[in-house]
């Protein structure tokens, strides 16, 4: 061994001699009242509020401060802060109990954390109670409409649940249900999520700066976690919407050991449809029978159980399902018939396991599984009479599409010093990709054929290993440095990915800190989306040697600001460039594709698109405030965002379809009394970029047939030719709405009942949703309308909580 | 109470509101521009098509898109050598023939709109040879329903020649070999080649109205063509559908290489047979590809709108120059 081996060792024995005169804290912080994990909830010492953590999305805090006496301060929003007085002379374990009651109307958005102090940026955590208050759509609470208001979101369509983080498309969000990918939020066509807000605890936005410990996606981590159910006592609560109505119970298993909750959700248009196409049927007379509807259901659930005080599991599930159908039947001819179903759904389960090494050593290990599928299916049966013979035929087809992940992972949470915090850990996916199954049977007796194509699921294999670690550098620099390395694999490809991850703030003054982030990223897996209008039909597919995975390079920085005590600002901006985006070509589409396979067995897809480049950059303005009664948030964002294909354009560069320059966003909350509060969100941004056709020619065919139609004296017909010039070269109106909510609660003998009423687009205005273009033969000209989407929309809902 | 009833009336009628409503756009965000249309073929004079768009809110005859007052200037190897002269239509015409080997450029002025620009390679075709030429002679009698019902004598004719072609494989460009004769019921067919791979048609139909005036129609014999069809050639890799063989030069892929065909027709009258070959520049397959894919798509909401492909600076439309070698087949 040399000299400098021998420095280390007397290194490394020294710092563990200082670490070893040092104890941990550790525990929980949970929810008196219910038993339920606090996340983000800060333990720090009241003399050096700087000696702190925050607890994990399980709940759990390791703190290690030198031997002394201590008040220990353990806060979090909403609820009365604790203090204890250690006397740390050895590793101590301490659970906490919050109480929420005293403090349940002061609602702060971001106040888990204190933004000045904290290193990460670009993040925002969304109390689910501010969520529930806000106005509602139909009447049903939506936690990605609220993820829209936030600035450096924007929202795609009208009335739709997408976001687009920081000039990123709809899939390179990591949208996260206790830790568990959801590949398709969208209920209805995306104007509802998948998010059943009763069974959610906590919402979390990450847009930039993300730590090494997530990765897979470019633009952001949207971070939802379900509740885990009442420790002490059971609950109920029903909520009955005008288009869908929802229960929840949650309760203890095992009192103090084990609870469990079961939240479900559906929508009944179907239901109230059947009366009406009844009468249909009975006034009609005629000889078909027609019967159509739509309808979704979500179902969640999770259980968990503590073992002891360092053991507990979770068994989380979700499944959700949307189905639209429609059947002719001939009266008469009974084997006559004609039926369609469009039915999407995503079904997600996870098992968790917590273990807690030793007080300074937490681990989550986690094995999920997450499925997205949609099947679009035709049958029509008919009979014929040939020769006297009744023939039966049936004409059969079906086209299927998914994506499935079984994943395991591990985290580890190391807090070796009261300065230090490490996070390790390693993901390892297995992808199953179905990119386009068609079947289609025609079948009549006696004769039968029967095909199936394009059934090759596609397999690729992922893996991550990360490192990151928290680090105070005194009492006024923070900092998050880590990589992570990503590896993935489809046929015979490999494609390996070092992330490096960079956070920092420094505290420039007692309220005022300077933060900065830089964040490498990759995403192996794309959407083909057909249109922006969240359909099912788009379609997830993995990244090949002929198409590549996504890359991303975001810079930010900006300051945090807490000019009042329940006030916070922060200022930032942001510089994202993207590499191997994916657009389709010009005229191409899979929706409705049957014959998406070539003859060498290649799928098509990979011909239909094109790769190329965009970047975003902007600044985004937030402030969120609780003034007693008034709770509220306002966003602005000033931002720009491009595209360049080579192929498409002629290679210039073009607006993405949501540069929105200005995007003003305000949400507030406003509680009168106990029984009275009211909501108000207003949106305001630029419109959307469309491809519109601004000028017509005649190209040379025009020119040929309008000769040969003078010569042959023939109507040439429409020979116009559309030029739309580069993609988006539109921009529509600005889009604007203001909702108003009131929500009116009264204690009643069993529980506690609440009427919620809403007005989305209060004021009527006409938002436009896209342009109708035809050529009107009188007037000789093209005319366009504008077709808006949601004229003033009331709604309201009933809510009763048992108690 | 009145009150009550007139808010829930006034909230009804806003509610019922139209959710459509008339758009304008207006013309000043999207001027209009100039369009140039025209296949030029090597040794023959330019001809090309002058027209203008139409703006959105226009209303128009196709006659008024017609441009007859524009200034076309012809430049070669960026010289000025002519304008250009109105004919008809919108159609302008030079005096002087296009040569190979060289570039043109012409420019087109009309006043309100921005100068467009159509820049024109005629490539030096030495490179193609056709070499070899045979034929076979039979009197034979067809029945045939013009000009009159009733039988008439033809010429069954066999033709055998060799296309050879030097590639430059720095361009993506394409051959056509075609037999040409300046009566009727012409129809030429068939060529093969050992290896099977798929083929390559293309349609000139929009060539024959004042765009081209050099060549004759041609005719072809749509069952052969059929029977054709099952043959393949490598490099055959675009179907556009009509009367014609594209060959892509990746069946040459650089080298030199020599086709064998043969083509058969029946005529009742014998007069010379040209054979032709002609080269295309690549941008000829990406227009011809954009319009195929522009009227397969054009009301399809869910995919992006197409753009027929279009290669003039400021303006809008197609120009190409074309080249061909020719060699006469007399019967003597």
């Amino acid at each position: 061994m040399g000299k400098k081996g021998l420095v280390f060792i007397v290194f490394v024995f020294t710092v563990f001699s200082v670490y070893s005169q040092k104890h941990t804290i550790s525990g929980y912080v949970e929810d008196k009242e219910t038993g339920e994990r606090l996340i983000g909830a800060s333990v720090y010492n009241e003399l050096n509020p700087s000696a702190g953590t925050s607890t994990n999305y399980y709940g759990f805090f390791s703190l290690t401060l030198p031997t002394g006496n201590y008040n220990l301060m353990m806060t979090y929003v909403g609820y009365t802060p604790q203090k204890h007085e250690i006397v740390l002379q050895r590793d101590t374990a301490l659970n906490i109990s919050l109480d929420s009651h005293i403090f349940l109307d002061e609602v702060t958005i971001s106040g888990k954390r204190d933004i000045v102090e904290d290193a990460q940026m670009s993040r925002i955590d969304i109390p689910i109670k501010m969520i529930k208050d806000l106005p509602s759509f139909m009447g049903e609470t939506d936690v990605l409409k609220a993820i829209q208001l936030l600035p450096g979101v924007q929202a795609g369509r009208e009335g739709m649940s997408g976001i687009y983080v920081r000039g990123g498309g709809p899939d390179q969000n990591l949208i996260l249900l206790d830790g568990v990918p959801v590949y398709n939020v969208n209920h209805l066509f995306g104007f509802f999520s998948v998010f059943n807000g009763d069974a959610i605890s906590n919402v979390s936005l990450i847009k930039g700066g993300f730590p090494a410990r997530y990765g897979g996606r470019l633009s952001s981590v949207l971070d939802v976690r379900m509740k885990e159910g009442n420790m002490y006592e059971y609950k109920s609560d029903i909520a009955i919407g005008l288009i869908a109505s929802r229960a929840t119970i949650e309760g203890p298993i095992v009192k103090g050991k084990s609870s469990f909750i079961v939240s479900a959700r559906r929508t009944y248009l179907d239901i109230i449809a059947i009366p009406f196409e009844w009468l249909y049927a009975s006034l009609d007379g005629g000889t078909d029978r027609f019967t159509a509807g739509y309808f979704f259901h979500d179902f969640n659930a999770k259980l968990n159980y503590r073992f002891s005080g360092k053991d507990r599991i979770y068994l989380s599930f979700y499944g959700g399902k949307d189905k639209v159908y429609a059947n002719f039947r001939n009266k008469s001819m009974r084997s006559d018939k004609d039926k369609f179903n469009l039915s999407w759904g995503n079904f997600i389960t996870s098992f968790r396991w917590n273990h807690i090494f030793t007080p300074k050593l937490f681990a989550n290990t986690s094995f999920t599984f997450t499925k997205f599928n949609y099947f679009i299916g035709q049958e029509q049966s008919y009979s014929s009479n040939i020769n006297g013979d009744y023939v039966s035929w049936l004409n059969k087809s079906a086209y299927s599409n998914g994506i499935y992940d079984l994943a395991l992972n591990t985290d580890f949470e190391w807090s070796p010093l009261v300065w230090a915090k490490i996070r390790f850990g390693a993901v390892g996916i297995r992808h199953s990709f179905n990119p386009g199954f068609s079947t289609n049977t025609n079948w009549h007796s006696p004769s039968q054929t029967d095909t199936a194509f394009n059934y090759t699921k596609v397999f690729a294999n992922e893996f991550a290993a990360y490192s990151e670690i928290e680090i105070k550098a005194g009492k006024r620099v923070n900092f998050n440095i880590g990589g992570r390395f990503a590896a993935y694999q489809i046929r015979d490809s490999l494609f390996v990915s070092p992330e490096p991850r960079l956070s920092a703030s420094v505290l420039l003054a007692k309220n005022l800190s300077f933060k900065m982030a830089y964040s490498k990223m990759q995403q192996n897996i794309h959407l083909l989306a057909n249109s922006t209008l969240g359909l099912p039909t788009d379609i997830w597919v993995p990244a090949t040697d002929k198409i590549l995975p996504q890359y991303s390079t975001q810079y930010a920085a900006g300051f945090a600001i807490k000019p009042y005590k329940n006030c916070e600002v922060t200022i930032e901006g942001f510089y994202k460039k993207m590499d191997n985006l994916v657009e389709y070509k010009d005229g191409q589409s899979l929706f409705f594709d049957f014959n998406n396979t070539s003859a060498d067995g290649v799928e098509k897809w990979e011909d239909k698109v094109e790769q190329g480049k965009g970047w975003a950059y902007g600044i985004e303005l937030y402030t969120n405030m609780n003034f007693g009664k008034l709770s509220a948030w306002a966003g602005y964002t000033l931002s720009w965002n491009n595209r360049q294909f080579e192929s498409l354009s002629n290679g210039l560069v073009f607006p993405y379809k949501y540069d929105r320059r200005h995007d003003i966003s305000i949400a507030a909350t406003y509680k009168l009394n106990e029984k009275i509060d009211f909501g108000l969100t207003w949106v305001f941004c630029n419109g959307d970029n469309i491809s519109l056709s601004h000028n017509q020619y005649l190209t040379a065919d025009g020119i040929s047939s309008y000769v040969g139609s003078l010569e042959n004296e023939n109507n040439p017909g429409n020979i116009m030719t559309n030029y739309y010039g580069h993609r988006n070269n539109y921009q529509l109106p600005a889009y604007h709405r203001l909702d108003l909510g009131v929500n009116l609660h009264k204690e009643k003998k069993r529980g506690t009942r609440t009427w919620s009423f809403s007005l989305y687009n209060a004021y009527c205005r006409q938002n436009p949703l896209f342009i109708d273009i035809y050529y009107d033969t009188e007037a000789q000209k093209t005319k366009f309308y504008q077709i808006s989407l949601f004229p003033i929309i009331p709604s309201f809902s009933y809510i009763f909580k048992f108690k | 109470m009145k009150y009550i009833t007139a808010i829930i009336m006034v909230f009804l009628l806003i509610l019922s509101s139209s959710c459509e409503k008339e758009f304008i756009i207006d013309d000043d965000d999207f001027p209009q521009m100039l369009v140039l249309n025209g296949i030029v073929f090597q040794d023959s004079n330019f001809r090309i098509n002058v027209s203008k768009s139409a703006g959105l809110n226009e209303s128009y005859t196709y006659g008024d898109l017609f441009v007859s007052d524009a200034i076309v200037k012809l430049y070669k190897e960026e010289e000025y050598i002519e304008t250009m002269t109105h004919d008809s239509i919108g159609f302008y015409s030079s005096q002087n023939l296009a040569i190979g080997g060289h570039n043109y450029k012409i420019k087109v002025e009309k006043e309100g709109y921005p100068v467009a620009v159509a820049n024109l390679e005629f490539k030096n075709i030495n490179n193609m040879t056709i070499k070899n030429v045979s034929y076979t002679l039979t009197d034979s009698t067809y029945v045939y329903d013009r000009p009159e019902p009733g039988e008439i004598l033809l010429y069954y004719v066999k033709i055998n020649f060799e296309l050879d072609i030097n590639d430059n494989p720095n361009l993506k460009d394409y051959y056509c070999p075609m037999v040409e004769c300046e009566q009727q019921y012409v129809s030429q067919n068939t060529m093969w080649q050992d290896n099977n791979e798929s083929e390559t048609w293309i349609e000139l139909s929009e060539l024959r109205h004042g765009l081209i005036n050099t060549y004759s129609e041609v005719y072809s014999n749509f069952e052969m063509q059929n029977q054709i069809s099952s043959l393949s050639f490598k490099g055959f890799d675009k179907y556009y559908g009509g009367y014609y063989r594209l060959l892509s030069d990746e069946l040459f892929n650089g080298q030199s290489i020599t086709l064998q065909l043969n083509t058969s027709f029946h005529t009742p009258e014998l007069k010379d047979i040209s054979i032709l070959s002609f080269w295309f520049p690549g941008s000829i397959v990406e227009y011809k590809e954009s319009i195929k894919l522009y009227q397969t798509v054009n009301d399809n909401p869910y995919t992006e709108p197409v753009n027929i492909y279009s290669n003039i600076e400021n303006g809008i439309g197609f120009v190409c120059g074309v080249g061909v070698v020719k060699q006469i087949v007399s019967f003597e």
